[in-house]
C-alpha cells in the first residue's frame, strides 16, 4: 500500500528555521524544501546543527524563529498529526532495558499507531535480529536495529534518520541501504543525516551540507560537482609546462618529476590549450567524490576563517 | 585541509598523583557534600531536642507527670525506640533525636551506596573507570572509601554541633557523650551504606539494589519496633541493626560495646562487596535472564505502559504504607489507653502535633492514630517525590523521546503519568485507613472504619499538592524537579519536627505542607484545607502541564 505523499508534493519545508541556545547558535535561518519521494542527505560535522534540525522538525524543541512544516502541517502546532506520518530513528537510542526486543517493537508500533507486521517480520529476518533478548543484553548495533525495524515497518510517509547506521556492521549497513531503497521505491521520503559519505552518495537524490548552523550547500551531487573543481592528472615525456597556476580556473598545482596534478574549476579548454604543446603521455580527469566535495567546502571555510583572522 | 602533527614526549605529559584513588575522590566528593549537609541538619535537630525538653518539661514535677507515662507507652516505643530514662534530658534526646536521625541517615546511606556502585555501573561510567589504573576490586574498595568519607563528614558535623550544644550549662553533655551520640546517629548511614554496597553487587539494576537494601532496612525497623513495643519479645531488638544503635545509649549510661556488631556488619559487608566485585562488568550475582518470552500486556497505551514500568515501585510503596498502618494500628489500643490515663501526656501530644493541641478532649487512641497518619502523610509525599523524579528521569534520559516522536502527545503522556501518581496517592490513603482500622479493630480499639477511611483520604492531601508543585517545577525548571520535590518534603518534615517542640515563626510553619491539614482521626478532617490543597495542586499542575507542552524537551 502506498500511502505516501504525491510525487511533487512538498514533504518538508523549512523557512528561516532558527534555534539559539542562549548565545550559542544551533541553527540559523535554514531554508529548505524536500519533495515527496526524495531522499535527502543531510551532512555536516559534529555540532553543525544536524540533530538540532531534526529535533526541531519533530517538535521536540521549539524554534527561536522561523517555522517548518511537514506535509503542509506545522511541526510545532500539529505535532501529533505530523508524527502520524513520520518515523524517526535516533542516532543513539535510549530504550527500556527490561523489555525484550519483541516487546519494544510492539510498544513502539502501538505508540506510532500503525505498522506493517508482515514487513516488520521480514525486516527482523533481514537484519538478523533476535527479538527474544532483553534490551539490556543487546549490543549497541542490535539496539539500533530495533529503532530501524520499528521505523521502517511503519512505512511512514517521511523517514527521518539521524545517523541510522551508527554501530551497524557492514552487512547490516547493506541491509539498511536495501531497506531505504525499498522505501524510496515505495514513494516514501527519506531525510538522512549521516557521517557516512559513501552511504549518502549511494542513496541520496540531493545533498544538503550544513556548516556551523547554516546551510552551506544543497543540490544534487551532479550540481555540486559542476560547481566544484575537477581533478586533472597528466604525465609528460619532459617537465610539465610552467606557470600553470596562471591559467584561469586552475589551482592546487603539484608537479612531481614529469607528473602533474591540479584542479580546474569551470571550462577545462584553457588548461588543455596550455598542456597540448607539451605532448602529454597520459591525461586523466575525474569528478570529486562526495568526501572531496565535503572536505573542500570545509577547507574553504577554514581558509576563509584563517584569512579573516590573519588579515 | 591543514593537519598538525603533535609529537608527544614523556617529559611533556602531566602526571597525576595517586591515580589509583580517582574513584575514591570522585565518590567521596559527592558523598561528603550530602553527608555534611545532613550532619548539619542532625546537629540542629539535637539542639531542637535539648531545647524542647526544657520547654515541654521545665520542672521535675512536670517531667514526672508528663514524661514518665510515656516510658510505658508501646506506641511511642515502636515509633522512635526505647523510652527508658525519658524523664532525663539525655534519655529524651537519645529517644527522640536518635530515633529520627538514624532513620534518615540509614536511607541516605543506602541511596548513596547504590548510586555510587550499581548506578555508576549501569550508567556506563564504571566502564571508563575500570579502563584506568585499577581493578574491579580496587574500584569497589575506592567507592567504599568515598562513601566512608561521606559518613565521616556527617559524623564530624554532627559531633561538632552536638558538642557545642552539649557545652551549654543547662544541657551539659560531656565531649565523650557527644562523640558517641554522633556515632550512634551516623551508625545507620554506615551500616546501610554497606548493605547498599553488597546489594549493588547482588542486583543487576540500581532500582533493585535500592529495593533490596530498603527491604533490609524495613525488616530492621520492624524488628526494632516490635521488640521495643513488646514486653515478651524484646529480644527482637538485638536482631536488628537499628536495635544495636538503640543499645548504644550514648547520653544515658553509654554501652559502646554495641559498636562492635555495628562495625562487624560494616566490615563484613565491605569485605563481601570487594570480594563480589571481581566479576564481569554489568553482571551481578542475582542476574536476570537475558532472554524472556514476550509479554505484550500493558504495552498498548502510554498510561498502561507507565503502569507496567512502575508497578513494582508502586507495590513497594503501598506495601510499606500498609505495613506501617498495620503495625501502628495493632498498637493503637494500648497506646490510646496510656494517653487517656495521663492528661499531662495528652497535653504533650498536643504540643507534639501542634494542630491537635486544641482538641485534647479526643480519646487517646485517636490522638495516637493522628500522629501515625501524620507519618503516613510524609510517606505518601515521599512516594510522590520519588515518582515525579522518575517522570523527570524519563525525559532526561531520552525515554520520553521514543514516545512523543510517535502519535503520543506530551499532554497525553503527562496526564497519564500524573493521573497514575494521583490514583496511587489516593489508594495509599484509603489503604492506610483500612489497614489501620483492620489492625486496630483486631485489638478492639473502638475506632470506626468511616473515620479512619476519611483520615486516610485526608492524609493524601499534602501529597496531592506536592504533585501539583512538582508538575509546576517540571514545566518551568525541569532540571530541578527532583530537588524541588524532595526539598519541599524535607523542609516540611524538618519544620514539623522542630515545630512540635519549639516555637517556630508562624510564617515559617505556614510554608510546611504538613502544618495545615487536620490530624485526622484525632480531629475531624478539615475538608476546606484539604480542598484548598487539592485546588492549589490542580492549578499548579495545569500551569506546569501547559508549560511542559510548550517548552523544549531537556535531556540530562
Amino acid at each position: 500500500m502506498n500511502t505516501c505523499g504525491r510525487t511533487g508534493q512538498v514533504a518538508l519545508r523549512a523557512e528561516e528555521l532558527t534555534k539559539h541556545y542562549g548565545a550559542i547558535v544551533g541553527l540559523e535561518g535554514l531554508n529548505m524544501t524536500v519533495t515527496a519521494g526524495e531522499v535527502l542527505g543531510y551532512l555536516g560535522p559534529n555540532g553543525a546543527g544536524k540533530t538540532t534540525t531534526i529535533r526541531l522538525l519533530l517538535g521536540l524543541i521549539r524554534p527561536t524563529a522561523g517555522r517548518a512544516e511537514i506535509f503542509g502541517m506545522d511541526v510545532t502546532d500539529e505535532k501529533v498529526a505530523v508524527h502520524a506520518r513520520v518515523a524517526y530513528v535516533p542516532g543513539e537510542a535510549t530504550l527500556w532495558p527490561s523489555l525484550t526486543g519483541a516487546e519494544t517493537l510492539h510498544l513502539l508500533a502501538r505508540m506510532h499507531g500503525q505498522t506493517d507486521v508482515a514487513y516488520r517480520d521480514l525486516l527482523v529476518k533481514r537484519f538478523d535480529f533476535d527479538t527474544t533478548r532483553k534490551v539490556r543484553a543487546y549490543s549497541k548495533g542490535n539496539r539500533q536495529k530495533i529503532n530501524l525495524i520499528a521505523a521502517l515497518a511503519t512505512r511512514a510517509d517521511l523517514l527521518i534518520l539521524d545517523e541510522p547506521t551508527a554501530g551497524l556492521d557492514p552487512l547490516m549497513q547493506q541491509a539498511f541501504r536495501e531497506s531505504v531503497l525499498e522505501a524510496k521505491g515505495n514513494g516514501q521520503t527519506v531525510f538522512l543525516s549521516s557521517h557516512v559519505l559513501s552511504e549518502a552518495e549511494a542513496l541520496c537524490d540531493r545533498i544538503a551540507i550544513l556548516r556551523e548552523g547554516t546551510l552551506a550547500e544543497i543540490g544534487t551531487l551532479a550540481q555540486m560537482r559542476h560547481l566544484s573543481a575537477v581533478t586533472v592528472e597528466a604525465s609528460f615525456p619532459n617537465s610539465p609546462p610552467p606557470a600553470l597556476d596562471k591559467v584561469p580556473g586552475v589551482s592546487a598545482v603539484q608537479v612531481t618529476g614529469h607528473h602533474l596534478t591540479c584542479q580546474v574549476r569551470g571550462p577545462i579548454d584553457g588548461l588543455l590549450a596550455v598542456l597540448a604543446p607539451a605532448r602529454p603521455e597520459t591525461l586523466f580527469s575525474r569528478e570529486p567524490s562526495l568526501e572531496e566535495l565535503f572536505l573542500s567546502i570545509y577547507g574553504e571555510q577554514e581558509h576563509a576563517n584563517h584569512g579573516a583572522h590573519g588579515g | 585541509m591543514a593537519s598538525t602533527a603533535v609529537t608527544g614526549t614523556a617529559a611533556g605529559r602531566t602526571r597525576y598523583r595517586l591515580p589509583q584513588l580517582t574513584i575514591a575522590w570522585f565518590t567521596g566528593r559527592r558523598a561528603a557534600r550530602t553527608g555534611a549537609l545532613w550532619g548539619l541538619v542532625f546537629g540542629i535537630y539535637v539542639y531542637d531536642n535539648a531545647f524542647a525538653f526544657h520547654t515541654i518539661a521545665p520542672t521535675a514535677a512536670r517531667r514526672d507527670s508528663l514524661l514518665d507515662p510515656m516510658a510505658r507507652n508501646p506506641g511511642l516505643k515502636a515509633l522512635l525506640g526505647d523510652t527508658r530514662q525519658i524523664t532525663t534530658l539525655g534519655g529524651f534526646t537519645d529517644w527522640r533525636a536518635i530515633g529520627v536521625t538514624v532513620l534518615v541517615a540509614s536511607v541516605w546511606g543506602l541511596m548513596a551506596a547504590t548510586k555510587a556502585l550499581r548506578g555508576e555501573e549501569a550508567a556506563g561510567r564504571w566502564e571508563l573507570f575500570l579502563t584506568g589504573l585499577t581493578t574491579p576490586r580496587r574500584a569497589a574498595a575506592n567507592a567504599l572509601t568515598g562513601l566512608g568519607s561521606g559518613v565521616l563528614a556527617m559524623y564530624v558535623l554532627t559531633a561538632l554541633l552536638t558538642a557545642l550544644v552539649g557545652a551549654r550549662a543547662d544541657i551539659g553533655f560531656s565531649l565523650g557523650q557527644s562523640l558517641l551520640f554522633a556515632a550512634a546517629v551516623v551508625a545507620g548511614a554506615a551500616m546501610f551504606a554497606a548493605v547498599g554496597a553488597v546489594a549493588s553487587e547482588l542486583m543487576p539494576t540500581r532500582a533493585r539494589a535500592a529495593g533490596l537494601s530498603a527491604a533490609v532496612f524495613g525488616a530492621a525497623f520492624m524488628l526494632r519496633a516490635l521488640g521495643d513495643a513488646s514486653a515478651t519479645a524484646h529480644w527482637l531488638v538485638y536482631l536488628s541493626p537499628l536495635g544495636w544503635v538503640e543499645q548504644l545509649r550514648p547520653l544515658t549510661g553509654a554501652q559502646p560495646l554495641w559498636l562492635l556488631p555495628i562495625l562487624g556488619l560494616v566490615t563484613a559487608c565491605a569485605a563481601a562487596t570487594v570480594l563480589l566485585a571481581d566479576r564481569d562488568l554489568g553482571d551481578s550475582l542475582l542476574a536476570d535472564k537475558d532472554t524472556a518470552r514476550p509479554r505484550m500486556a500493558l504495552l498498548d497505551s502510554p498510561l498502561s505502559f507507565a503502569l507496567r514500568m512502575s508497578w513494582p515501585a508502586i507495590a513497594v510503596w503501598l506495601t510499606a504504607t500498609v505495613v506501617a498502618a498495620v503495625l501502628y494500628g495493632s498498637l493503637a489500643k494500648s497506646t490510646g489507653q496510656a494517653f487517656a490515663a495521663s492528661s499531662a501526656l495528652r497535653k504533650f501530644t498536643g504540643q507534639l502535633t501542634h494542630v491537635a493541641q486544641r482538641q485534647l478532649q479526643l480519646a487517646g487512641t485517636r490522638v495516637f492514630a493522628g500522629i501515625i497518619f501524620l507519618i503516613l502523610m510524609t510517606l505518601i509525599m515521599a512516594y510522590v517525590a520519588s515518582a515525579l523524579g522518575k517522570v523527570r528521569e524519563d525525559e532526561a534520559e531520552g525515554y520520553l523521546d521514543n514516545l512523543v516522536v510517535r502519535s503520543v502527545s506530551r499532554r497525553r503522556w503527562l496526564c497519564g503519568r500524573a493521573g497514575l501518581i494521583f490514583a496511587v496517592l489516593v489508594v495509599a490513603g484509603v489503604l492506610a485507613g483500612m489497614a489501620f482500622w483492620a489492625a486496630a479493630a483486631s485489638q478492639h480499639a473502638g475506632l470506626g472504619v468511616h473515620k479512619l477511611l476519611l483520615a486516610g483520604i485526608n492524609s493524601s492531601a499534602p501529597a496531592a499538592l506536592l504533585l501539583g508543585i512538582g508538575l509546576l517545577a517540571l514545566g518551568f525548571i525541569p532540571r530541578l524537579t527532583t530537588l524541588v520535590c524532595w526539598g519541599i518534603l524535607a523542609w516540611a518534615f524538618l519544620l514539623d519536627m522542630l515545630g512540635s517542640a519549639v516555637k517556630v515563626n508562624h510564617w515559617l510553619m505556614d510554608s510546611s505542607l504538613l502544618y495545615h491539614p487536620a490530624l485526622a482521626p484525632a480531629v475531624n478532617p478539615n475538608w476546606r484545607i484539604a480542598g484548598t490543597y487539592l485546588a492549589l495542586g490542580c492549578a499548579a499542575a495545569l500551569l506546569g502541564g501547559w508549560r511542559f507542552t510548550r517548552r523544549d524537551l531537556q535531556s540530562s
